[in-house]
C-alpha cells in the first residue's frame, strides 16, 4: 500500500531544467495612458554549439492589466513558462513608483517563485525598460550585472542597499518611509550603459524624487549602513585646492532623541573609522600635530555635510527616510502617541545635531608623505 | 554410502577388510596395504589410507619399515598395545573399535591399521596433502604491516594467530559444521578479555546450523545473523592474521574454517566498515583523515545522485545561479527525462565494473573505469546524455569503490534513495534517509547494538570512530564487547 501510495503521487512539481525559461530581471513600466502595465523581462537564453555554451539573454515584452498578468501573457511570445527564482533584479519606471510600488511588493512577497531578497531599483530615465537593454560591461546579462553593482555598492556607498523585504518592513513601519536605489544612463567610452547612482526616496507610498550621489553617502551615514567608501575632505584655510582622500573603514551611527522644553531634537553622533588614502600635497598630516589638525577639519565637515543632507530632505522632501519617527516611537512610546499624527509637520522643522568623531586608523603603507626632492 | 554405525569390527583381519571395503565401495582412491613381520609372518596386519591425503614417506619410513623390518615382533600377547607404544614412529597414535571414527581418521588423511586377531584399529597421523603457501591477501593489501595472509589449511591459520598472541588465555575450540563436508572449524577467543554471553550465543546458533555444507564463511554467517534480511553484515569478515588478532585482544571471537583462508569475526559493529587495518600501522592523524575519508565517500556514493535529481528536478531554486544555467545550457536537447539518464549511466557503470572484475588480469578494474568514463564522454558528444550526468556517475562510482565492503549496502541504497528523490524530491530523500538510520539503528550484532559507539557521549567510547586517536590514548576496549575494559595496565 505505501508503494501505491508513493507511485501514484507520480512525479508531482517534478519539472526538468531545460523547459523553464530562467527569468533574471524585470523591467515593469505604464503604457501613455497609464492603465495596463508594459513588463520587459530578462531572459537567459542558452545556445549551445558543440561543446561551448554561449550565455546570452533575450528580452520578452508582454502588457496586461496587472502585473501578474503581463506575466502570464509572456507565455504567448515565450514557449515556455518563466521561471523566478533565480530573478536578480527589478526595475521600475518612475510613474510606476508614484502610482503602484505597493502591488509589485506585494506580487514579489506573495509568489511562491520570486525571492524577497532581490533588489529593486528605480529608473531615473523615461522608461525602466531601455535600462535591460543596455550594453553591459562585464558580463552578458544586465540583470546580474545590476545586483552586482549592488554588491560593489558597499565599497563605494553611493547608493542604499535596499533589498525588498527592506522596503517592505519600511513601508509597514510608522516613523520611517522607504527608500531605493536610482539607476541611470551614462556615456561609458561613447557607448550607453547603465549606472548605479542615488537614491529614489519615498513619501509613504508615493515616490516623490530621487537624491543625488553625495547626498546618498551622508543618508548611508545617518542610517549607519557605512560599509566602505571614500570621503574627500578640502583643507582650504590653510592651503586652497589641497583635498586629502580618506577610505572609510568602519563607521556606528547613534541617535538620540532628546526632549527638553517641549522641543524635541534629535542627536546623532558617528564614530568612523578611516585611513589617509591619498593627499595631493607634501604637508604632514600623518605625524601627531598634522593629524590632529586633519582630525579636527575632517570631523567639522562630515558634521557639515551629514546636517545639510538632512535639511535637504525635509525641506524638499519632507519624508522622513531617516527613520527618526521610528527611534522616537521605540525610546520614547508615550511621546510618540502625541505625535504621529502630524509627524510630518514636525519632521519638517526638526532640529538636528551630528556630532562626529573620527579615527585614523593608519595611513596605508607609507608613513610620511612622499617627499619631493630637487 | 552405507552409515559405518551398523558394523562393529571382528578379530579377523579378513572380515575387517571387507567391513572397510564395503563401506568405501566404489571409491577408488581408497588403499590396502597388507604387510607382515619379515622374521614372523604369522604377523598380519593391513592399512587403509586414501590416496593424496597421506604423505607416502610417514607411511613408509614410519609405519612399514618398523613393522616389517623389527626382528623380535612376534604374534603373540597384546600386539597392538606393543605396536602403539613402541614400534610405531608417529606424533599422534589413537586406538579405537568405533568404525564411525575410523572412517572419519580415513577421510581425513590419517592411516588406519588393523592386526590380525584383534577387533581394534590404530589410528596414525599421516597428514600431507598440498597446501597453498602464504601470500598476501588480494582484496585487503597494506603499505606498511605483515603481509601473511590466511591460506586453505586450517591448522597453519590456527599456527599463524597463536604466532601473534602468545599467552595461553587464547584457547581454540574445535567443532565440525556441515552434514556432508563435514568441515573442521575452530572457535578462538582470549579468556578473561571475551564477553562469556556472546560465546555462548555463538555456540548456541551454530548448533542449529543444519546446511549440508559449510564451504565458505558466507553460508555460515548467514544463518546466524541476528537480522538474516537486512542488508549489513553483523559478521566480518577478513583474510589477514593480524586483524583477527587485534579483533581477538578487543575482545571479540573468531571463527576459522578449514578449507577457505577468510575468517569469521563476531560481534561486528557499523564502524568496522570504515576501520581498515592500516589505520593502526600508520601515524593518527593520516590515520583520522583516512577514515574520514571513507565515511564521506560512503555518503557521497549513497546520496549524490539521489541529491542531484532532486535538486534539478524538483528544487531549483536551491542550486546557485551559475550553475542552474550550466546545468540548463548542457541539458538542451538532449532526449531523456533527468530521471531516465541516472538510471542508465549507474547501469552502465554497474556492469562495466563488473565485467572489469572478471577479466583476469590486475588492469581489469581500471580498464573498466576508465571505459566508463570514454563511454560518457561519447554519449555526452552525441547528445545521449548531458555531462553533469556523468560527472555525478563518475564521483558515485568512484567513491562507492573506497569501501569495497558496503558495495552491495551502497547500490541498494543509492538505488533506493534515488527512486524515492524521483518520486518526491528532497522529501523523498528525507524519508528514505530516516528509514535506512531506523534500519541501521535497529539492527544488533549478537546483542550488542549495531551502531555502538556513534552516538556515545564518552570521550573514550569516541577515540576510535571517525578518528583514531594515538594508541597510548585508548586506554578501554569497547564497553558492551567485553566487561574487561582496561586495555594498558596501570601501575
Amino acid at each position: 500500500m505505501l508503494i501505491t501510495m508513493l507511485l501514484l503521487s507520480g512525479c508531482w512539481n517534478y519539472r526538468e531544467i531545460d523547459k523553464l525559461a530562467i527569468v533574471s530581471g524585470l523591467a515593469i513600466d505604464k503604457n501613455a495612458q497609464g492603465d495596463q502595465f508594459l513588463l520587459t523581462a530578462e531572459i537567459i537564453d542558452l545556445k549551445e554549439t558543440m561543446t561551448q555554451s554561449k550565455i546570452a539573454s533575450r528580452k520578452i515584452e508582454a502588457k496586461g492589466e496587472s502585473i501578474f498578468d503581463a506575466m502570464r501573457n509572456m507565455i504567448k511570445i515565450s514557449a515556455k513558462k518563466l521561471y523566478w527564482s533565480h530573478a536578480k533584479a527589478i526595475v521600475v519606471s518612475k510613474d510606476v513608483a508614484t502610482q503602484d510600488i505597493v502591488s509589485i511588493v506585494d506580487w514579489i512577497s506573495r509568489d511562491h517563485e520570486a525571492r524577497i531578497t532581490l533588489n529593486l531599483f528605480v529608473s531615473k530615465e523615461q522608461t525602466a525598460s531601455e535600462l535591460l537593454f543596455q550594453q553591459s560591461v562585464t558580463t552578458d546579462i544586465r540583470s546580474f550585472e545590476m545586483e552586482d553593482m549592488l554588491m560593489g555598492n558597499r565599497s563605494l556607498s553611493k547608493a542604499p542597499n535596499v533589498k525588498v523585504y527592506e522596503f517592505m518592513n519600511d513601508l509597514s513601519e510608522e516613523g520611517i518611509s522607504g527608500i531605493l536605489p536610482a539607476l541611470g544612463i551614462t556615456m561609458n567610452m561613447d557607448e550607453k550603459t547603465a549606472e548605479l547612482s542615488g537614491t529614489a526616496v519615498f513619501k509613504k507610498e508615493k515616490f516623490i524624487g530621487f537624491l543625488d550621489e553625495e547626498d546618498s553617502k551622508f543618508l548611508l551615514f545617518v542610517k549607519d549602513k557605512i560599509k566602505g567608501g571614500v570621503y574627500t575632505i578640502k583643507v582650504e584655510e590653510e592651503s586652497p585646492n589641497e583635498i586629502i582622500t580618506l577610505e572609510i573603514f568602519k563607521n556606528k551611527t547613534k541617535i538620540t532623541p532628546v526632549y527638553n522644553n517641549d522641543i524635541l531634537s534629535i542627536m546623532i553622533s558617528t564614530t568612523t573609522e578611516v585611513a589617509i588614502e591619498e593627499q595631493n600635497t607634501t604637508n604632514n598630516y600623518i605625524d601627531e600635530e598634522g593629524r590632529k589638525k586633519l582630525i579636527s577639519i575632517a570631523e567639522k565637515t562630515l558634521e557639515q555635510d551629514v546636517e545639510n543632507t538632512i535639511k535637504k530632505v525635509q525641506q524638499d522632501f519632507g519624508s522622513d527616510i531617516f527613520g527618526f519617527g521610528r527611534i522616537v516611537k521605540a525610546e520614547m512610546p508615550s511621546l510618540w502617541k502625541t505625535m504621529d499624527k502630524k509627524w510630518d509637520t514636525i519632521f519638517k522643522d526638526l532640529e538636528v545635531h551630528v556630532n562626529s568623531e573620527i579615527k585614523i586608523k593608519n595611513s596605508s603603507l607609507t608613513s610620511a608623505p612622499l617627499k619631493v626632492g630637487d | 554410502m552405507t552409515p559405518a554405525r551398523n558394523y562393529t569390527l571382528s578379530t579377523s583381519l579378513q572380515k575387517n577388510v571387507e567391513i572397510i571395503k564395503e563401506i568405501f565401495l566404489n571409491d577408488d582412491t581408497l588403499i590396502h596395504r597388507p604387510f607382515e613381520n619379515q622374521r614372523n609372518p604369522d604377523l598380519k596386519c593391513c592399512i587403509f589410507y586414501i590416496d593424496g591425503m597421506i604423505d607416502a614417506n610417514i607411511i613408509n619410513k614410519n609405519i612399514i619399515v618398523p613393522i616389517t623390518r623389527n626382528p623380535v615382533l612376534k604374534a603373540e600377547g597384546n600386539i597392538i598395545n606393543y605396536l602403539q607404544y613402541q614400534i610405531i614412529t608417529s606424533n599422534e597414535i589413537q586406538k579405537t573399535n568405533d568404525t564411525n571414527q575410523l572412517v572419519t581418521a580415513i577421510i581425513s588423511g590419517d592411516t588406519v591399521l588393523f592386526v590380525e586377531g584383534f577387533p581394534e584399529a590404530l589410528i596414525i597421523n599421516t597428514k600431507g596433502w598440498k597446501t597453498r603457501s602464504i601470500t598476501e591477501p588480494v582484496s585487503e593489501r597494506v603499505l606498511r604491516g605483515s603481509r601473511e595472509g590466511f591460506t586453505e589449511s586450517i591448522i597453519m591459520n590456527l599456527s599463524m594467530i597463536r604466532r601473534k598472541i602468545q599467552t595461553p588465555d587464547l584457547k581454540f575450540e574445535f567443532l565440525v559444521l556441515g552434514n556432508q563436508t563435514q568441515t573442521k572449524a575452530c572457535i578462538c577467543y582470549i579468556d578473561g578479555i571475551v564477553n562469556k554471553k556472546i560465546l555462548t550465543e555463538l555456540y548456541q546458533r551454530l548448533e542449529n546450523f543444519n546446511l549440508d555444507g559449510a564451504l565458505g564463511i558466507n553460508y555460515i554467517q548467514e544463518c546466524i545473523k541476528d537480522h538474516p534480511l537486512s542488508p549489513f553484515k553483523t559478521t566480518g569478515n577478513t583474510e589477514r592474521p593480524d586483524i583477527v588478532a587485534a579483533k581477538l585482544l578487543e575482545g571479540r571471537i573468531a571463527l576459522i574454517l578449514d578449507g577457505t583462508p577468510v575468517a569469521m569475526t563476531v560481534p561486528y559493529l557499523f564502524l568496522e566498515y570504515f576501520q581498515s587495518n592500516e589505520d593502526y600501522y600508520l601515524n593518527f592523524y593520516f590515520a583520522s583523515i583516512g577514515r574520514l575519508l571513507r565515511i564521506l565517500g560512503f555518503i557521497i556514493t549513497t546520496s549524490v545522485p539521489a541529491i542531484y535529481l532532486a535538486l534539478v528536478t524538483f528544487h531549483q531554486e536551491l542550486i546557485p545561479t551559475p550553475l542552474i544555467l550550466s546545468i540548463s545550457a548542457a541539458r538542451q536537447d538532449v532526449p531523456f527525462p533527468s530521471i531516465l539518464e541516472l538510471i542508465i549511466l549507474l547501469t552502465t557503470f554497474e556492469i562495466l565494473r563488473e565485467a572489469g572484475t572478471r577479466i583476469p588480469t590486475y588492469i581489469g578494474q581500471a580498464l573498466s573505469i576508465v571505459g566508463a568514463l570514454v563511454l560518457g564522454q561519447a554519449a555526452v558528444q552525441a547528445r545521449f546524455v548531458s555531462a553533469p550526468i556523468v560527472i555525478v556517475v563518475a564521483l558515485t562510482g568512484i567513491t562507492g569503490l573506497m569501501v569495497p565492503s558496503l558495495s552491495g549496502v551502497a547500490i541498494l541504497s543509492r538505488a533506493s534513495l534515488l527512486l524515492l528523490s524521483a518520486l518526491l524530491g528532497l522529501y523523498g530523500y528525507t524519508f528514505g534517509v530516516t528509514a535506512w538510520l531506523i534500519h541501521l539503528f535497529r539492527i544488533h550484532s549478537f546483542g550488542v547494538p549495531f551502531t555502538l559507539d556513534l552516538t556515545s557521549f564518552h570521550l573514550q567510547d569516541l577515540k576510535d570512530t571517525a578518528i583514531r586517536a594515538p594508541w597510548w590514548y585508548m586506554k578501554y576496549r569497547p564497553k558492551q564487547i567485553t566487561f574487561n575494559r582496561r586495555r594498558i595496565k596501570s601501575d
